[in-house]
């Protein structure tokens, strides 16, 4: 055997085999052709030799396995010809059918992210252990970029797991902590970290206990004679053939599918419809992974998250290693909407935050939404929600704001209020604080006019939390060019966001183009079209937000101050019909009604009108998908054209992100270039 | 022996037991929660991070063994860097107090974290006498117009007294007992006193003169931020109390005149002088050495002095009682107050009870057993402190015999 660059192997007295993964580029362990070429070779190896059993574990604490690199990617998903993705894929797919059809028992010991190619290799094996840290999750990423890995694991995930479990695992975007995995029947055993090895030995052991090992007639696994059934009975992994035809798509109301993963998923249960769980399935993978692959709307997204990647990697190489970063003081002045959602993010992500309010029914509704928030984010990870909770502290008294080492104004838009704050603040902090303001339209200058050291003063715009965009806009006021930024920067990072600088015009960028988008929808109503079509026809456009629904959610006098507050600067007049409704009381989700009626937060059909002969213009689908789309590029084309932000990739990134616009195509000006 | 200072404190508002006993965890907070709100609120307000503390000492009087209070809180509030020491016990506030002093005084510790922290029990019924009487007479009923007659006649919840079990009670109430007959206390004047305490916390309620309180905000929505008064005016100010049952004509004590359990945490944040500069922290007051004493056959209680704990306290700094300026006495029940009225009646402040308990004390607020002591030793500190007085003692005594007395020193800002 060739000198191992990637692997390391140990044979140990009673025949066990241990293979310990090493990556050399990076800890997170990407899987590249080369690694591929190596596992084969050590696969092949092994069959030769008689060999008790082979545990694979990994060298790296952060990851056991994971996708692909981006720089790989990129060749991978070339257009013009398919070849490069068909071989590797094809060299995947036979790496995991070697490793099956090994006739030793495969222990996976997976410690940390396992995803992509890594999952479908860790599915090949027979057993999988998982250790209890919270980083150990389990997600397949790749499917939310429209493709999939054709190793021939997703035959075996649905195998595992019956095909209901395995479509809503694949459709999830948020990865998959150890508890529920076992739950599923993704892995076998969950334990400690020290203790994982002793358990992946035990594993084997039992299987030949006394010689009494059986095999498993479906899965033609030896399974030792004192475990139970690995996976939990389903009575959909019965699936007779005549359900086959209704397998349906995951729903889910909070989070519809977008259509880069219907794509997928359609093509997943098109093969399972032809194939079975045959091994013809395993290699029919292969073509279709191809095709989804070299589709336009995965390049597009592919493009997209080549970006996302690109500006991750510059914090890595920047900053300091997490470990070493002192603690911070957060203090945040408002306890409105924003303010106890930035509360909720810098508590999440370890940082001891305070958040002011003079009103006490304000700061009741933080303590609420905030262990709402942190389970859902980090389910079973008890530690880490208590952590948070203990360090996100109600404070009526602003005694947070002597010694905070990043202060957060959060109030109301109203430029005298704000001004009155930023001089409070100015005279009460320490010298060395960063200030931020989340202003969405309103000039630094004018605000810091009168503090005393106004280079201290930065602007940030994150996305209302019910969008929850990974990225935060950043505005400079004019003369802070002195001050350094970098603290701004770092805790921006730290709180999981990614920054980009933005010109200091109303509106920013995204909120300038978000209200863009509201108003032609608004106006499309005016002029007669009915709500319900506007909806249905930008959510066939592929908007993962529909525009009414989203009025309702983030609250129609919310939309109607920012609107009114842009209207005046950039010289366009606001809808009556949204002043209209918020006079008539109809403040959206948490009102009870807005555009839309709800009850306790659900939506309400609206039956009646659906049986009443509608008044409304019938307008063609396509006309009014163009009308948005036409809306939004025009206000992006206006933003890059002022200089607002500095490239087209961060418009198209931030027109996905903030906006919503579908990732299938690309950005708004990505989209642009393809048509013309 | 280096000089200790209390540099500030802060306390959960005193709560009745919480109705909600059978809730999810979000409607209520237990022993450690408490404790943990009470001291970061007093964290914030400090220009260092909690890493810098050296030890962290937590004081429960009831608290499930094997479950150390101290490790579990220092761990969740990140002030791994020191020791943690927990004190069990219904002296562990104070015990605790006194280990925090001489870690400082002694052992060369900069920053001490002491706090106590207490929560009454779960009780599965927690009905009076009268409400066991009422329950009896249900159930004897027979027919449902008498059962409706009942339901109509039923009693309201009273809260619990002092301490739990009936033992303890009545340890307290004879001792009182027999403090009131030796000093020859009447019913009026306790019940005069206790209203007395009452009027105090209100005035100090409304005029924001409590020390720093922590509001507590609870995961239902629900927020305090005041404590929650725990007298009954429904019944008559010279009724008699209902513990010892048997002589009600013979009972001396007024219904409210023993303090009442609740729950709450108090912390309090020491330094030594070094800490001090190098922090720059603005000091509330000077912390003398603890006194206790402790004389279990008491025979003589009209002769000897209510604490004599005072008088070794006072020797040591060579005062007497006129230098005092204003005291804390611990209102276990109203007879001590009383009896300290009596014992120095030569003294105006006491005599007229001008300078002690201004801004109300236990028989108002409630007391959780060991957090009540660092409340008073807090408060005090803020009362020199707005009244630019001197020196203030603070006083407490168990009945069995032992007596505590810490004697604070204010400077009047001779450093800016």
């Amino acid at each position: 055997m060739n000198q191992l660059q990637h692997f390391s192997l140990q044979k140990t007295a009673d025949d066990l085999i241990w293979l310990t993964i090493h990556i050399k580029e990076s800890p997170r362990h990407p899987v590249d052709t080369s690694v591929l070429y190596e596992f084969l070779e050590i696969i092949a190896s092994i069959h030769e030799k008689k060999v008790k059993g082979l545990i694979i574990q990994s060298n790296s604490p952060e990851a056991f396995l994971t996708g692909i690199q981006p720089e790989t990617l990129t060749k991978l998903a070339d257009r013009t010809s398919t070849q490069h993705a068909m071989g590797f894929f094809s060299l995947g797919n036979k790496l995991c059918r070697q490793i099956e059809k090994l006739n030793c028992p495969t222990v996976a010991i997976i410690d940390g992210l396992c995803s992509g190619a890594g999952l479908e290799i860790a599915l090949a094996c027979q057993y999988r252990v998982l250790t209890d840290r919270p980083e150990t999750r389990l997600i397949y990423t790749e499917i939310a970029q429209g493709y999939h890995i054709g190793f021939g694991s997703i035959t075996r995930l649905i195998d595992l797991q019956g095909m209901k479990t395995a479509l809503s695992f694949l459709a999830s975007s948020k990865p998959c902590p150890g508890q529920l995995c076992v739950r599923q029947g993704l892995g076998d055993k969950l334990v400690a970290r020290y203790k994982a090895r002793q358990q992946a030995e035990q594993i084997i052991a039992h299987i030949y206990d006394a010689g009494t090992a059986c095999k498993d007639n479906n899965t033609n696994r030896l399974l030792a004679h004192t475990d139970k059934n690995p996976a939990p009975f389903s009575l959909d992994k019965l699936l007779p053939d005549f359900l086959i035809s209704n397998i349906r798509l995951p729903q889910d109301h909070n989070q519809p599918l977008s259509s880069l993963q219907r794509q997928v998923l359609e093509t997943i249960i098109g093969t399972w419809k032809t194939y079975g769980n045959s091994d013809d399935a395993k290699q029919e993978e292969v073509t279709t992974a191809t095709r989804l692959l070299v589709a336009e709307s995965t390049q597009h997204a592919l493009y997209l998250q080549v970006l996302l990647d690109k500006q991750r990697q510059k914090r890595i190489t920047r900053s300091q290693p997490e470990k070493q970063q002192p603690p911070l003081r957060v203090h945040i002045m408002g306890s409105g909407t924003i303010g106890r959602y930035l509360g909720r993010l810098c508590a999440f992500h370890g940082l001891l935050v305070s958040v002011y309010d003079i009103r006490h029914n304000a700061l009741a509704r933080l303590l609420p939404e905030a262990r709402h928030y942190f389970e859902t984010r980090a389910p079973y990870a008890t530690e880490r929600v208590q952590h948070a909770l203990d360090h996100l502290i109600p404070d009526i008294e602003n005694n947070g704001l002597r010694h905070a080492d990043i202060i957060i104004e959060a109030i109301q838009e109203d430029k005298h209020s704000k001004a009155s704050l930023l001089l409070e603040i100015d005279r009460g902090s320490r010298p060395e604080a960063c200030i931020l303001t989340t202003t969405a339209c309103l000039p630094l200058n004018e605000l810091s006019k009168d503090m005393l050291r106004p280079e201290r003063l930065t602007g940030i715009n994150l996305s209302h939390p019910f969008i929850d965009s990974p990225i935060a806009e950043v505005i400079q006021s004019d003369n802070s060019l002195s001050f350094p930024h970098d603290k701004v920067t770092d805790f921006i990072w730290r709180i999981g966001r990614l920054p980009v600088m933005v010109q200091n015009a109303p509106g920013f960028l995204s909120t300038r183009i978000l209200m863009a988008y509201l108003r032609e929808a608004l106006m499309l109503h005016q002029a007669g079209t009915s709500i319900t079509e506007i909806d249905t026809a930008a959510s066939a456009l592929g908007m993962t937000f529909a525009p009414f629904l989203l009025l309702d959610t983030i609250g129609l006098d919310e939309c109607l101050t920012v609107m009114e507050a842009l209207a005046d600067r950039l010289g366009y007049d606001v809808p009556p019909i949204l002043v209209q409704k918020v006079e008539q009381g109809h403040g959206g989700k948490n009102a009870g009604e807005g555009f839309y009626k709800y009850k306790q937060g659900r939506q309400q059909a609206d039956l009646i009108s659906a049986f009443r002969p509608s008044f409304s213009k019938k307008t063609d689908s396509r006309d009014i998908q163009k009308n948005l789309l036409e809306a939004i590029i025009n206000e992006a084309r206006i933003g890059l054209n002022l200089g607002i932000i500095e490239s087209t990739e961060w418009v198209d990134l931030i027109t996905v992100t903030n906006i919503g616009f579908p990732a299938a195509k690309g950005g708004a000006l990505r989209y642009l270039s393809g048509k013309t | 022996m280096k000089t200790v200072y209390l540099v500030d404190g802060s306390r959960t508002p005193f709560l009745i037991q919480s109705e909600y006993q059978s809730a999810p965890h979000h409607s209520c907070y237990s022993a450690q929660e408490l404790a943990v709100i009470a001291i970061r609120h007093l964290l914030l307000r400090q220009p260092f991070n909690t890493a810098a503390l050296d030890k962290v000492i937590i004081g429960s009087s009831n608290y499930k063994t094997g479950v150390d209070l101290a490790q579990h809180i220092a761990q969740r509030l990140g002030a791994t860097a020191g020791f943690s020491q927990s004190q069990y016990g219904t002296l562990a506030g104070l015990q605790a107090l006194e280990y925090g002093h001489l870690q400082i005084a002694l052992n060369q510790q900069q920053l001490v974290l002491v706090a106590a922290t207490d929560v009454l029990p779960a009780q599965p019924a927690r009905w009076n006498k009268a409400m066991y009487n009422w329950l009896d007479d249900y159930s004897q009923t027979s027919s449902w117009s008498k059962k409706f007659k009942a339901i109509t006649r039923s009693h309201p919840y009273q809260p619990r007294h002092y301490l739990s079990t009936p033992t303890q009670r009545t340890n307290i109430t004879r001792y009182a007992e027999k403090k009131a007959l030796i000093y020859r206390l009447q019913k009026a004047q306790m019940s005069e006193y206790v209203q007395l305490s009452q009027r105090r916390l209100q005035y100090a309620q409304r005029n924001n003169l409590i020390a720093s309180l922590a509001p507590l905000f609870y995961e239902d929505g629900r927020w305090i931020h005041r404590d929650q008064g725990i007298l009954d005016f429904s019944v008559p100010p010279t009724a008699t109390r209902d513990s010892c049952g048997k002589n009600d004509n013979m009972d001396i004590l007024t219904a409210n005149s023993l303090a009442s359990a609740t729950e709450g945490a108090s912390a309090l944040l020491l330094a030594s002088r070094k800490a001090v500069k190098r922090y720059q922290l603005p000091v509330l007051a000077k912390l003398s050495t603890p006194q206790w004493t402790h004389s279990p056959d008491n025979k003589n209680m009209l002769k000897d002095p209510p604490n004599t704990a005072i008088e070794h306290a006072l020797k040591k700094h060579q005062l007497s009682v006129d230098d005092i300026d204003y005291w804390e006495w611990n209102e276990t029940t109203a007879v001590e107050v009383l009896a300290a009225q009596q014992h120095y009646r030569h003294t105006p402040p006491v005599a007229t009870l001008s300078h002690v308990n201004i801004d109300g004390g236990a028989l108002a607020l409630g007391a959780p057993a060991t957090a009540n002591s660092l409340r008073m030793i807090l408060q005090l500190s803020y009362i020199l402190r707005r009244n630019a007085a001197r020196y203030g003692i603070v006083s407490s005594t168990e009945p069995g015999g032992k007596a505590f007395a810490l004697l604070l020193q204010h400077e009047q800002e001779a450093e800016a």
